[in-house]
């Protein structure tokens, strides 16, 4: 199977491309430039993709990785802004020309992975609220829009993985963690990606505008 | 002096908190006491001038004022303005915000960049330029108009409903950051509403949306200006989003 990961430079896309990799799948990569660079243009790129007459059937848009709200806003919030607003029109532009790709075809599954910004509580890991929550609305209108093309999208809500932070900045969390388990255990990365991977191999996929937690205790997905 | 400050406060839900903290002014309760009310329009003018004189009329300190936030030389601007001004804004209600309902997938990325600009960007840069006059006027409050689009989805307002929970994220990230300043940040997130925004739209627009509510009908502006309201005075309520949907049952 044909696959394409937007952003594909974290750990938790490394650990799902090797996956996919080991189970046989093509798997194209596609990096969010950095802030100073050109804007990636997601039109161009399917279409000249759907050129060779091939269509993508998962999509995976990873905004876990590359940008941490809760820093930048705290040590430039105008730089932040900037930042803030290419990450959200390249989420909807992703969503947008991916869709249309997959709706000509014979559709397809995009699947939009966010962190959970709740734990960043606790530990350094990344914390993207205004990204998570604008993703989430949009998965949401989306799937409504898309589904009678047989293209199907979903937004896994995913725990930081173990690999976040390293093992004495858990364990000096573990206190705070109560609220997810009393006993909170971090997945690894290689973990949480069974899921994903599982669900994209679905023969027959049920579910879309969903939003879907992934990792050990609550994580929050509804308000 | 200290303002309050209400974008888009002249036509529909906006116009319904500004008369609402109006009464609040001529009660004289403490955290809208002495203050001036500041409402913004972005194009028109003459409805803006007519509400200030309706304002006037009733004794209300108050001032229009033109601000567009989809351009950042008008929120700067308008920023400069204030500062100027004002010794401190008690209250930042963020109401304004457009819409461009229509399919997704055929949208012109322009009108998609436009919304974003506007709704999300434009609103969070107004707020963080205004922060060190907000944080001069504690306790003060900073409420966001999200929307239940932006909870729910909507098909046909991809873009909208992202700038809504765009900004749904934000007063989480913004009360995070804020800590215990004495800064109260909230959104409220209005289902259908009777304004010009959705008069226009055809009843199979709505009706659906509406009979799967509790209430099947829709809101009037006050409803959302009455929770408004409950957010402007010190508490327990911090960094959440209220609905004022007519009960959506999802």
């Amino acid at each position: 199977m044909l696959y394409l990961i937007v952003n594909g430079g974290g750990v938790i896309s490394k650990s799902l491309i090797d996956q996919l990799e080991k189970a046989s799948h093509e798997v194209h990569t596609l990096r969010l430039p950095n802030v100073d660079d050109s804007a990636l243009d997601f039109k161009s790129y399917f279409e000249t993709f759907a050129k060779s007459g091939r269509c993508y059937k998962n999509i995976f848009i990873d905004l876990t990785h590359g940008f941490n709200e809760i820093n930048v806003f705290n040590n430039d919030a105008l730089k932040a802004i900037f930042e803030l607003e290419r990450r959200i029109k390249e989420m909807l532009s992703a969503l947008k020309y991916g869709a249309q790709h997959m709706a000509r075809s014979d559709g397809g599954r995009i699947w939009v992975l966010c962190l959970d910004h709740s734990v960043s509580m606790s530990i350094g890991s990344a914390s993207n609220p205004v990204t998570n929550y604008a993703a989430m609305a949009a998965v949401q209108c989306v799937a409504k829009e898309v589904m009678h093309f047989d293209v199907m999208v979903n937004l896994f809500l995913i725990h930081p993985p173990r690999e976040e932070a390293d093992s004495a900045e858990w364990r000096k969390a573990k206190n705070n963690l109560h609220p997810y388990g009393l006993k909170y255990k971090p997945q690894s990365a290689a973990h949480l990606c069974e899921t994903l991977h599982l669900y994209s191999e679905l023969k027959n996929l049920t579910t879309t505008g969903a939003l879907i937690p992934l990792g050990s205790g609550i994580a929050i997905a509804n308000i | 002096m200290k303002a309050v400050i209400i974008t888009g406060g002249t036509r529909g839900i906006g116009r319904a908190i500004a008369d609402a903290i109006a009464d609040k002014m001529l009660a004289k309760e403490p955290e809208v006491d002495g203050v001036r009310l500041v409402v913004t329009y972005r194009s028109q003018a003459v409805h803006a001038k007519a509400f200030l004189a309706a304002l006037h009329a009733r004794g209300v300190a108050a001032e229009a004022l033109s601000l567009d936030l989809s351009s950042i030389s008008s929120v700067e601007s308008f920023v400069c303005y204030v500062r100027k001004s004002f010794s401190g804004i008690r209250a930042l209600i963020n109401n304004a915000g457009s819409t461009d309902d229509g399919s997704f997938l055929t949208k012109a990325d322009d009108a998609i960049d436009r919304l974003v600009g506007t709704n999300l960007i434009g609103t969070i840069r107004l707020t963080e330029l205004l922060l060190p006059l907000i944080k001069d006027a504690t306790p003060a409050f900073i409420v966001f108009m999200a929307s239940a689009a932006g909870i729910y989805g909507k098909a046909g307002q991809v873009p909208y409903a992202t700038t809504k929970g765009g900004l749904i994220g934000y007063t989480q990230l913004l009360a995070r950051r804020l800590k215990k300043q004495g800064i109260f940040v909230n959104a409220v997130a209005p289902g259908f509403i009777a304004t010009d925004m959705v008069a226009n739209l055809a009843p199979m627009m709505f009706e659906p949306t509406l009979n799967s509510t509790s209430l099947g009908s829709m809101g009037e502006p006050v409803d959302v200006a009455h929770v408004v309201c409950g957010l402007l005075k010190p508490g327990y309520v911090q960094a959440t989003t209220i609905k004022v949907d007519g009960g959506f049952l999802r």
